[in-house]
């Protein structure tokens, strides 16, 4: 075929850039997931809205909190890269940033920081979650929620 | 029934006035004629009835809805969920079929992109990038400023950890529990240290627990 | 239920303020408020269910999208009832073909000597027995609304189902307060003759006497 070897360059480009990309990827833009959800808790009410927030009602009763109603405000899955930060929104107005620090043999550290809240530096796991109090609004606390993705 | 040629001047504002949309003047003028005119007042009636039946109506179609999933079909709308990762690739390859005339090329590049992108980065799918440690944990607080209090670190018995911040109007934690500045030694970690730098959090399985308050 | 107004128009802001700032339970609260009545407009113009509540999503969804826009100087719900009118009129259009629906001549005298002046507030009353015809009626009516041009369609539904005033009506459709009530006028008054042809039909037939 007449284009056997244009095609044969075409395919060594592409199998170039094959090889390339996830070495690219592994460098600078290194970029990791993480849900984030920004919960409200009150002591008004017994509202847990969605139902999946009863555990977290569940383990904060256990540490001995008196909330009784815990409301999802918003929940989002962040791309969270170390060249810039994420902004997640909160809604008393201020924004929490999310930073990527580095990947130590697998295991990403995000900073996390609140306006007015003391910075975190969290290890990203497979299990678990961290909860952050955010801050007040309308009767009772923010609390961001950091979690891994939901697969 | 011939028509009072009064009353063509007041049908129109017959509409109007069984809206309340009447300046007082126009409704005291209305009001008169409808007690004299019958075929007026009837109308209006039928105005009224009209407006009635257009409500009950409207009322029963909307009742035979159920609004339950409503909202949740507008969010899904307004963020519509990253298609599957597999999607997301077999996309970009077909974008590179596009630029790819002959069929011969795209159908290798196909496979080489997709055995040597996809295959690291399918394995990797097992456990996202980042999230090879089994548990969330918090590695260091660095306190906000020159706060006074510590940030109180908990451990939730599924693997969570809770960082809380204490202050002085806050009754979340009752104030027998965790006293600011006092508690430093026995809450074991995630203190500032003299010079306010942060110091590695180990929440201290020991360390008294906030005693429950008024729930 | 319809056509009543129990909130205020600053609760509605202080959500949308809510809402920029990243609150999603807030708009949550705002579709809540107004899905139903949405859907009702929505209903009464297009007489399609699906279509309908395809569109009342629609109409949510770009009030998210847009929320920036969304200067706070009017109403939330002009606003959302413009777009959602918007939204029907383009499905309308879409749809093509002359329709039913006939432009009004609105320069045309008052036509006085339509039959039966009263009949449908009498044969309505507070009789029970009427209640069957009741939802006959109700039916009815959704049918005397496709044929009226769908501007005039807008402001009637505009009016019943959220009980607005004529300047509001103005403003969410952006027309003058004067035409507002003309066509306002004008489709009452086919929507009537609509229903006191149905009537007169079905009191032949049942033999229904008179009032």
């Amino acid at each position: 075929m007449r284009t056997h070897v244009s095609s044969g360059r075409m395919l060594w480009a592409v199998l170039g850039l094959g090889l390339l990309l996830p070495l690219a990827a592994s460098a600078q833009d290194q970029k990791v997931q993480v849900q984030v959800e920004v919960v409200l808790a009150s002591k008004k009410g017994t509202e847990v809205d969605p139902p999946e927030l009863e555990k977290m009602k569940e383990q904060f009763q256990k540490q001995n909190f008196s909330f009784t109603s815990f409301k999802r405000l918003s929940q989002e899955v962040l791309a969270v890269s170390a060249k810039s930060a994420s902004e997640v929104k909160l809604p008393n107005g201020a924004n929490a940033t999310l930073q990527l620090q580095g990947i130590k043999d697998g295991t990403a550290t995000v900073r996390v920081a609140i306006p007015r809240q003391p910075t975190l530096d969290v290890e990203l796991g497979r299990q678990g979650a961290v909860y952050q109090k955010a801050g007040k609004y309308v009767g009772g606390e923010l609390i961001l929620v950091l979690s891994p993705p939901a697969r | 029934m011939a028509g009072n040629p009064a009353c063509e001047r007041f049908v129109p504002m017959l509409s109007p006035y069984v809206d309340g949309e009447l300046s007082s003047a126009e409704r005291v003028n209305v009001e008169r004629h409808l007690a004299a005119c019958r075929d007026c007042t009837g109308r209006a009636a039928d105005l009224r009835a009209e407006s009635g039946l257009l409500r009950v109506g409207l009322d029963m179609a909307v009742d035979d809805v159920d609004f339950k999933d409503f909202t949740q079909r507008v969010m899904a709308r307004v963020t519509p969920d990253k298609p599957p990762f597999m999607e997301r690739l077999r996309l970009a390859v077909s974008e590179m079929f596009l630029y790819q005339r002959t069929a011969m090329i795209s159908s290798l590049a196909t496979a080489a992109v997709l055995v040597l992108v996809g295959l690291p980065l399918l394995m990797s799918d097992r456990a996202p990038v980042g999230y090879a440690a089994e548990r969330m944990t918090v590695k260091s607080i660095q306190p906000y400023r020159n706060a006074e209090v510590a940030p109180v670190v908990m451990e939730t018995d599924n693997g969570g950890t809770i960082i809380w911040l204490v202050d002085e109007d806050s009754d979340v934690l009752p104030p027998s529990g965790v006293e600011s500045g006092e508690r430093q030694d026995k809450t074991g970690g995630g203190q500032p240290d003299g010079n306010g730098r942060s110091v590695p959090a180990r929440p201290v399985p020991d360390a008294p627990r906030p005693s429950g308050g008024s729930l | 239920m319809l056509g009543s107004r129990t909130h205020l128009a600053t609760d509605d802001l202080t959500l949308v303020k809510r809402v920029r700032s990243g609150d999603q339970r807030a708009f949550k609260l705002l579709v809540e408020r107004y899905q139903r009545k949405v859907y009702a407009v929505a209903l009464g113009m297009l007489k399609d269910k699906e279509e309908a509540m395809d569109v009342s999503q629609e109409a949510f969804v770009k009030v998210y999208k847009y929320l920036d826009h969304f200067k706070g100087d009017s109403s939330f719900y002009t606003w959302l009832y413009r777009i959602t009118v918007n939204i029907c009129i383009d499905v309308i259009r879409k749809r093509g073909g002359g329709g039913e629906a006939v432009e009004f001549d609105e320069s045309q005298a008052v036509d006085l000597s339509e039959a039966r002046i009263g009949a449908l507030g009498s044969r309505l009353g507070t009789n029970p027995q009427k209640s069957a015809l009741r939802r006959e009626l109700a039916e009815k009516i959704q049918e005397a609304l496709a044929t009226v041009p769908e501007k005039h369609r807008a402001i009637l539904l505009l009016r019943e189902i959220e009980g607005m005033s004529y300047d509001d009506l103005a403003r969410t459709l952006e027309i003058p307060k004067g035409t507002v009530m003309s066509r306002l006028f004008h489709a009452r008054a086919k929507v009537q003759k609509i229903l006191s042809e149905y009537l007169e039909l079905d009191e032949a037939k049942s033999g229904v006497g008179g009032e």
